[in-house]
Parts: C-alpha cells; sequence; structure tokens
C-alpha cells in the first residue's frame, strides 16, 4: 500500500502545528445544505455557517498537511465545542496538538488523540476539537 | 380566521422527550461533498485499496454522517423553524456507512437549562441507525435554542 502520510510513531504527545486557511463561500453552504439539509439562518444580514461544516473544514485543513492520507486506519471519536459563530466569508486556520497516544498491543497501529482549536481571521478561537483517529505503525509498514 | 402557531422553542420541549427521524439514503454524491472539505484520506475513494481494507469498500465520512442525522432532527417538529445553533457535539464512530446505505436517527432530551434570558440549553443522547438495525454513531449534543419571551 503506497502511503503519503505519517505514522503513529510520527505523532509524539505535545507535538503542535499549524495549518493554511480557507475561506468558507456561499458555496460551501449550499453544497453542506445539499448533503445535511441543514437549515439556512442569517444574523445581522451575515449568512452562518452551519457548526458542523466547520468541523468538516478544519478536519480538511488537518489533513491538507499531508498528515494522515494513505495512514489513517479510522477516526474513532470526535468531539467540538463551538464558541462563537461563524460567518460566510470568514477565513478559517486550524492549530494542532498531539494530547495522547498508545500504540496498539499488535504494535501494527495506534490511537492518537489531537486538540484542534480553530480560528477565524481575527485570530478568535471559533471552535475547539478531540479528535481520536487510529493511524498505521512503521511497523507494519516495514512488513510490507 | 387562521390562527397562527406559534414557533416551537425551549419552553415546548422536555426532558425525556425522544425524536425519531425520517429515514435517508448516502447517494454516492455526498461521497463526494464530505471529500470537498475534508479529503481523500484513501478510505473514502480508492475502491482498490479499500478491497484489503477491514472495511471493505468505501466508507462515507464520519461527520458527513452526523451532520445528515442533525439535519433531519433540525427539520422535525417542534423544532423546525427554531433558530438552533450547535453548542456541543460528541460521537464514537462505531460501525461504518456505505454509499446506499439508509440511515435514520433516535434523540433524546436528557437536560435543559435556562442559560440567559433569551437562550436554553438542551442536551441530548442520539444513536445513528443505518439500515433499520445497526448502530454505526453514537453520541450527545448540546444546542442552544430560543426561550419563549
Amino acid at each position: 500500500m503506497e502511503t503519503f502520510g505519517k505514522y503513529f510513531e510520527d505523532f509524539p504527545v505535545g507535538k503542535t502545528g499549524k495549518t493554511l486557511g480557507k475561506t468558507i463561500t456561499h458555496s460551501d453552504v449550499d453544497f453542506f445544505q445539499e448533503l445535511s439539509s441543514w437549515p439556512d439562518y442569517h444574523i445581522n444580514h451575515s449568512r452562518l455557517v452551519p457548526e458542523m461544516l466547520v468541523t468538516a473544514v478544519t478536519g480538511g485543513l488537518f489533513n491538507r498537511l499531508g498528515v494522515y492520507e494513505g495512514t489513517l486506519i479510522a477516526v474513532a471519536e470526535n468531539s467540538w465545542c463551538y464558541f462563537l459563530p461563524v460567518i460566510v466569508g470568514d477565513t478559517l486556520k486550524v492549530h494542532y496538538t498531539v494530547e495522547e497516544a498508545s500504540m496498539g498491543k499488535k504494535m501494527d497501529r495506534g490511537l492518537v488523540t489531537l486538540k484542534l482549536n480553530t480560528y477565524n481571521q481575527r485570530k478568535e478561537l471559533v471552535a475547539e476539537g478531540h479528535l481520536k483517529i487510529m493511524l498505521v505503525a512503521k511497523e507494519i509498514k516495514n512488513k510490507r | 380566521m387562521e390562527i397562527k402557531k406559534e414557533r416551537s422553542c425551549f419552553d415546548d420541549l422536555e426532558v425525556g422527550q425522544v425524536f425519531e427521524t425520517d429515514e435517508k439514503v448516502f447517494p454516492e454524491r455526498s461521497l463526494i461533498l464530505g471529500i470537498l472539505w475534508e479529503g481523500d484520506l484513501q478510505i473514502h475513494s480508492d475502491s482498490q485499496v479499500m478491497v484489503t481494507h477491514p472495511f471493505g469498500d468505501k466508507i462515507v465520512h464520519g461527520s458527513s454522517v452526523t451532520s445528515m442525522a442533525l439535519g433531519l432532527l433540525f427539520k422535525m417538529e417542534p423544532i423546525a423553524g427554531t433558530r438552533i445553533e450547535l453548542k456541543e457535539m460528541s460521537c464514537s464512530y462505531v460501525k461504518p456507512v456505505y454509499v446506499e446505505d439508509v440511515i435514520k436517527a433516535c434523540f433524546k432530551i436528557t437536560s435543559k437549562q435556562k442559560v440567559t434570558d433569551n437562550t436554553g440549553h438542551l442536551a441530548f443522547n442520539f444513536e445513528i441507525f443505518k439500515n433499520d438495525k445497526d448502530v454505526v454513531c453514537d453520541g450527545v449534543i448540546v444546542i442552544a435554542i430560543k426561550v419563549k419571551s
């Protein structure tokens, strides 16, 4: 199996990093609503971005770091708190921290818990997530 | 004379109330939309690789499954039409969802708290099912909703 992402061992506890940004457009919200049937909300003539779209975009920004493309086995848990509204036109960036990492019994995979902080262009924290993911370990790579 | 029903809000919802959503099929298009924001991640688009993966086939993004379930809840009476703000969402993915799977969800209100004069918080436990049997995801959400003035 060809992989481009990083392995379990590449995520030591305490590791941090930042992503590039993404500006949320009306089309993003339109497509999200087509997928999910979420209602359309506005405040002060600004269109709100559904919170779960903020979560999806955050995951995508993190993935654009090339972190787990091809090495992700599964997402086990996903927990989010949303602090501020995000509106169309806002640009999101993500800071991540590795909070936990535990190797599986067979030494072929491990669980990593990431804290993902999502900021808008004013550097305000709009959401915080904890993502528990299962990643391939280097041990299994060496067997292939 | 027609009497317009006042939109439901925090005061009309009670702890213990259960909402069973309609069913919805995951079309292939929804897989593409997940990839649009979250990326490929191989497990969502490479059929050749997924044949040898424990899941056996391409799977739908977990957040797309949760988003669709929440969308189904927000369409239900008496919640529909009320401004909902998602404050917290926490879930575990128990089983994979594939294209053409049919999902539905069950939400139960577990707590209710007025936080300001205008807003209340409601917590729900939820389970998402596929094809009318398997639980694929379970978790908790907290939403903010308008308090009747």
